[in-house]
């Protein structure tokens, strides 16, 4: 075994001289820092975000279903999802077109319409759930109103503070998203 | 001809705006119900009634079906009585806890029609009597 130990201590005794020790925590924080800069890198993660609330029935809730084309820019308000917007777009304020910013809730209640995707040709059922329990946003006002109709037909009204139906009761409209629902056929 | 047939096409397109479009049972319940109901049918307590525990009790008496189809929502959608009937039967086999009873017997459209002019108003309190008439006779907890 006595060429094990001479292998061992002449390859440590090699590793030593071409290395210092200062090298080894520059290379180990580079590898740190590297391993957190991935996350960073621009990954779309508002399309796999999970919808607020469980469904156990057949109609899908609403986020589950992504297209595969998803042309525009989402903070936009000619983005084709924001067909029938009447609000405040939740991607300028902290939030995505899915998912509500931080310190505000979703309102499960809300109003449902329909908007033509450019990119693969299919008309989308869109469920329009307001941002709730912050003053209004204020940025990126949309209103577009395809399909809105008059306020005696509920759900299909955009006009309505749909933050009313929120569990909490009178709590503030902060912004609206445009969460997809699956394909109208 | 073919001028004809042009002109119809553009006043099809013309009146299509207006017009419900034929959509599945399950993209009606999306775009008409689902808003307030929520994707499952469970609605929220205190606020919206649920679907899950009621629609299938009442479709088995006429004084039940009688609500379904007068209860505002369902009466005064803007669906057709064809495609209101289709929803009510696709929703009580996909939207229930209850399963359909061998003997259930499916909305038609003459039933919707002949029911759906007379929307009700005291909606709560007949529900409330319906559910506790239901519950005495079946097993539900």
């Amino acid at each position: 075994m006595k060429w094990l130990d001479a292998l061992s201590e002449n390859s440590a005794r090699a590793l030593a001289r071409r290395t210092s020790r200062r090298s080894v925590l520059a290379g180990l924080g580079t590898f740190l820092l590297g391993a957190a800069a991935v996350p960073l890198l621009p990954v779309a993660r508002g399309a796999d975000s999970k919808p607020a609330g469980g469904a156990s029935g057949a109609a899908a809730a609403p986020g589950t279903a992504a297209p595969k084309a998803d042309p525009g820019d989402p903070s936009s308000c000619d983005y084709w999802r924001h067909c029938a917007v009447d609000g405040f777009l939740c991607g300028c304020c902290g939030g995505s077109q899915s998912m509500c910013p931080p310190g505000t809730d979703m309102s499960p209640v809300t109003w449902i319409g329909t908007c033509h995707n450019p990119g693969d040709g299919k008309d989308y059922v869109i469920s329009y759930n307001d941002c709730c329990g912050k003053s209004a946003c204020g940025r990126c006002f949309c209103n577009r109103n395809e399909g809105d109709s008059a306020l005696f037909q509920p759900g299909q009204s955009n006009d309505y503070n749909w933050c009313s139906g929120n569990a909490k009761v009178n709590i503030p409209y902060h912004c609206s998203t445009a969460r997809i629902v699956g394909t109208a056929k | 001809m073919r001028a004809v047939n042009g002109i119809a096409a553009i006043a099809l397109s013309w009146t299509g705006a207006n017009v419900a479009w034929p959509y599945q049972p399950i993209v009606n319940y999306q775009l008409r119900c689902m808003g307030c109901h929520l994707a499952a049918g469970s609605s929220q307590a205190g606020r919206v009634p649920s679907i899950r525990r009621s629609l299938v009790l009442f479709s088995a008496t006429p004084e039940g079906r009688d609500y379904v189809i007068r209860v505002p929502g369902v009466a005064q959608s803007p669906l057709s009585d064809e495609d209101t009937a289709a929803l009510l039967n696709w929703m009580a086999r996909n939207l229930s806890d209850l399963k359909v009873p061998p003997g259930f017997v499916d909305y038609s459209e003459a039933e919707i029609h002949s029911l759906r002019d007379r929307p009700l108003v005291r909606v709560s309190a007949i529900r409330a009597r319906l559910l506790k008439t239901a519950g005495a006779k079946s097993r539900l907890p």
